[in-house]
């Protein structure tokens, strides 16, 4: 057995990850929903919102690409506005609650002690909510839109990130730079900054591309229920849910915001997957 | 002298941890008591005025004030609460006036059936195709369920819902819920296609974890004595790798436990199921907070039992915690 | 030799992005016998092991052809060596600790390999498992019958492996490295019970070791691999008494040393070269005091050597192999 586990690996995870052609794909996919994003404003063809009652469900055709919904409104408008609400909130959520969990699995993960058992223990409360049902509490308490959306997910997501870097950083205590460090009386401050924290940063980017893909999920789920982004602002979610009542007649206006919602996600997760791999290159996959 | 001591001695310690498990439920529970009950009361503004809407008279603001008990200390408060909710007492719903006890009642056997279906549905589309996809491992087949599983957990179940009924409206019964009592198919009928939607993601994580497994346990040297004996493939992996590689995606189904019941809430708010979902989406709206308390509450205790009969289940399939705990 | 029961010929294994692992090697085992396979580790014992039953890992794949008692397979195709296994040979494998299934209780494991080759009912193939763990010296059979894995000893597990292995009575038992895992006691033991097979029942055996004292004790032939070739192979008192290649001649001062019992221990200065390595001429020669620039040149094959085996050294007529006196290290 052990002459055959000899065989190593040696190759590099960021080439590898460069020359795959599915990562590029990704990556270019990912890059043109953050430009609808930040220019969905200028890139609209017409005002998301102007109404005309004249020119209701109807199908695409040269003026309306996607065709209009039930109050005569542009589609692919209201489909780029609704992508940048959506990657709004899903990136506000990623960034605090990376923020949040990492300062937690810091703290947590370094001093150990009572410190480590009182915030693994909130986190452990705070994992035994279902994402979706904390923020259906939290959402009551503070009231519906798209600000409680993202205080609610944040929340929701923090825990997580901070169980995944926790057990990060614990598992960069023990190796031998750090002890050393310790050992040679560097300022503990000084080491978190100079060598915990670059070495979680693989943990971290993963960490953060995952919580924004589930981010859009809960997104999508709280706006289609009418608990989150508020119409008439359109969002992928509360987009589903107003074509629902035309699915029949209209699949298209159920069909396509899905569809955006679906497409992202994905990418999202399949990058999160790839930047794993590339951080750990000897797990199964 | 076959039996090593040690055994015993472990015996003793697991004993121990599974003590320890069980005083870091009640942490957690009691936790999730003071987050529960923090959430409604630490917001600013009052929960009377939220729940009455801006248009309320004060007197009538001031009345369900107090008739809620908000004007005593939160400590008292949170106690009165707590105990109440130990005697199965969840205060009463602002909107619908019933016990929220009841209410919660009626509709949890719904949204618990749903996820329970989800779940088989899971395992019966998950189970088989982790088996072939780690088989022919790196195949077609095996690369393009990757594809399916990355899609399968970014396509929202609601959404695969509307999906589903556009596509079988026509076939199957795409709307409400239909009791038992109307019958086996009926009742049956009016599930299958939210259990599908529900249970299509989550088949793609059972799919992630078993097939990880299964590829991890065809690693293994038991494995490889099993070929060396000429041992079918087939029954490798039916007999040695999935039961090996059923462990740990046991523990997945635990932790999932929950995500499934928060799914089955989305998920009936399409077909217009009168689950758990549905009740709760109308009390967070009217800002009905002791309906949200009490459903919240519920749906996590119901989360942290599943855990913890996960954890014991898997100590009674895996031998070697069984034995140990007997011994 | 009398009756040649395996034959490999041209045996070469390749790892993917790695290269050649073990090249060109001819094995035989005549039935009744018992051939040792000794080397370092990493120098592709148990690669030639298992590519003589096709359980390389996915990336490895082997070449050459195999003759098992007058039938022919191809090395290449794994699936074409699966009517062998577990039927005509069985194998004992390095880790007795990991080698069992975890989840399911001894009798069940050994049933099952009766189920795939012998055409015995349930209440026969459970008399015949206790009856093995009785023949390979297990105390209380009924009990270890129902035990787990887990439950038993190293040595216990051993023994386990060995009756799973003997279940279907097969005619050569390839043992990788069967004692490396286990208590020295044990190791003693688990020999006994395994030249016991051989002596009495007639079972050819290939022994994969890097321990040259088993291999005096137990083998009549001996093949000495380096760095995936054969380099040297002969009776047991040929190779161990007058060894021809200054390889050999290293590994018995190493023995040699360790069982006289001197301070000083003899060990073979650097490592086998890692697979794949590009080496012209012989690939012992960095490693030997004896190696020229002819050597370093010229790779040399297996040729019929003095004292009767074969030997792949170009200067093994010139030199002399004294003993302990490869390189020294204090012990």
């Amino acid at each position: 057995m052990a002459d055959v586990v000899r065989v190593s690996v040696r190759r590099g995870p960021l080439p590898r990850i460069r020359t795959d052609p599915a990562f590029a794909i990704a990556l270019f996919l990912f890059a043109c929903y953050v430009v609808v994003a930040v220019a969905a404003p200028v890139l609209v063809p017409h005002d998301p919102n102007a109404q005309q009652l004249r020119d209701i469900l109807r199908g695409p055709s040269g003026s309306h690409l996607l065709g209009t919904d039930e109050y005569g409104r542009d589609m692919l408008s209201r489909l780029l506005l609704g992508v940048r609400s959506s990657m709004v909130v899903g990136a506000v959520v990623a960034l605090i609650s990376s923020a949040g969990g990492l300062l937690l699995g810091l703290v947590s993960g370094y001093m150990r002690g009572v410190v480590d058992f009182v915030i693994s223990r909130i986190v452990d409360v705070g994992l035994a909510f279902p994402t979706l049902v904390l923020s259906l509490a939290l959402i009551s308490a503070l009231g519906v839109g798209s600000t409680s959306t993202m205080i609610a997910l944040s929340l929701g997501f923090i825990p997580f990130s901070a169980r995944v870097l926790r057990s990060a950083v614990l598992g960069l205590r023990q190796e031998g730079f750090i002890e050393s460090a310790h050992v040679t009386g560097v300022h503990p401050a000084r080491i978190v900054v100079r060598h915990v924290l670059p070495n979680l940063l693989g943990t971290l980017a993963v960490q953060t591309t995952m919580v924004f893909a589930y981010a859009l999920l809960g997104e999508a789920g709280l706006s289609f229920i009418g608990l989150g982004v508020q119409p008439p602002t359109p969002s992928l979610g509360n987009m589903i849910a107003s074509g629902q009542v035309h699915a029949l007649e209209a699949p298209g206006l159920t069909v396509a915001p899905g569809l955006a919602a679906a497409v992202i996600i994905m990418t999202l997760l399949f990058i999160g997957d790839a930047l794993r791999d590339a951080a750990d290159p000897l797990t199964v996959r | 002298m076959t039996f090593r001591p040690l055994v015993r001695a472990l015996g003793q310690g697991l004993a121990w941890r599974v003590t320890a498990k069980g005083a870091q439920t009640a942490i957690v529970l009691l936790g999730a008591t003071v987050a529960v009950f923090l959430m409604v009361h630490v917001v600013p503004g009052d929960p009377a005025r939220a729940a009455l809407g801006a248009q309320a008279s004060p007197q009538a603001v001031q009345e369900l004030h107090q008739q809620l008990g908000l004007d005593r200390p939160l400590m008292v408060q949170y106690w009165s609460w707590l105990v109440a909710a130990l005697h199965g007492d969840l205060g009463n719903s602002i909107m619908l006036t019933d016990p929220v006890t009841a209410l919660l009642a009626q509709r949890i056997g719904v949204t618990a059936e749903i996820a329970v279906f989800a779940l088989l549905v899971s395992l019966v589309l998950a189970i088989p195709a982790s088996l072939v996809s780690a088989r022919w491992r790196g195949a077609i087949a095996d690369r393009s369920a990757r594809v399916i599983v990355l899609a399968g957990i970014a396509i929202p179940s609601f959404w695969l819902a509307l999906l589903l009924i556009l596509a079988f409206h026509s076939v199957l019964p795409v709307f409400g819920y239909a009791p038992l009592s109307d019958g086996i198919w009926e009742h049956f009928s009016h599930l299958i296609l939210p259990s599908v939607a529900l249970g299509a993601g989550h088949a793609a994580l059972v799919f992630e974890i078993n097939r990880i497994g299964l590829i991890e346990a065809i690693q293994q040297e038991y494995v490889r004595t099993a070929r060396a004996h000429g041992i079918s493939e087939r029954r490798i992996f039916l007999r040695y790798a999935l039961r090996n590689a059923f462990l740990p995606t046991i523990t997945v189904i635990g932790v999932q436990a929950g995500y499934l019941l928060g799914g089955a809430m989305l998920v009936e708010t399409v077909f217009a199921i009168p689950g758990m979902g549905r009740l709760l989406i109308n009390a967070v709206t009217a800002r009905d907070y002791p309906l949200v308390q009490g459903g919240v509450l519920v749906t996590v205790v119901i989360f942290v039992a599943v855990n913890l009969l996960v954890d014991v289940s898997y100590a009674l399939i895996d031998p070697r915690i069984r034995r140990r705990i007997r011994g | 030799m009398s009756g040649v029961l395996l034959e490999a010929s041209g045996l070469s294994v390749t790892i993917d992005r790695a290269g050649r692992a073990v090249e060109g090697v001819n094995l035989t085992v005549a039935s009744g016998e018992m051939v040792g396979l000794v080397g370092e580790s990493g120098c592709g014992k148990t690669l030639t092991a298992y590519s003589l039953l096709g359980l390389l890992p996915a990336g490895v794949r082997a070449a050459g052809e195999l003759r098992f008692a007058g039938s022919s397979y191809d090395l290449g195709t794994p699936a074409s060596l699966q009517p062998l296994r577990g039927r005509d040979v069985a194998m004992v494998s390095q880790d007795p600790l990991t080698a069992l299934n975890p989840v399911d209780r001894i009798d069940r494991q050994i049933e099952d390999v009766m189920r795939a080759h012998l055409d015995l009912n349930r209440a026969q193939r459970r008399a015949r498992a206790l009856d093995l763990l009785d023949r390979v010296g297990i105390p209380s059979p009924r009990r270890v019958a129902r035990a787990y894995p887990f439950e038993l000893s190293g040595g216990m597990r051993q023994r386990v492996l060995i009756a799973m292995a003997i279940s279907c009575g097969p005619r050569l038992l390839i043992a990788d490295e069967p004692t490396t895992a286990l208590d020295t006691t044990v190791q003693a033991q688990i020999m006994e019970l395994l030249s016991g097979l051989v002596r009495d029942e007639g079972l050819a055996m290939l022994l994969i070791t890097h321990d040259l004292g088993l291999v005096a004790q137990h083998c009549s032939r001996v093949c000495v691999m380096y760095a995936g070739e054969i380099v040297e192979q002969g009776t047991v008192e040929a190779v161990l008494e007058r060894p021809r290649h200054p390889y050999a001649g290293a590994l018995i001062d190493c023995l040699v040393s360790r069982e006289v019992g001197v301070t000083r221990l003899s060990t073979i200065e650097g490592s086998v070269p890692e697979v794949g390595a590009a080496i012209e001429g012989c690939r012992f020669a960095a490693r030997c005091r004896h190696a020229d620039d002819r050597c370093r040149a010229t790779r040399p094959t297996l040729a019929p050597a003095a004292h009767g085996g074969l030997v792949a050294c170009l200067r093994s007529e010139e030199i002399t192999l004294a003993p302990i006196d490869t390189g020294e290290a204090q012990l």
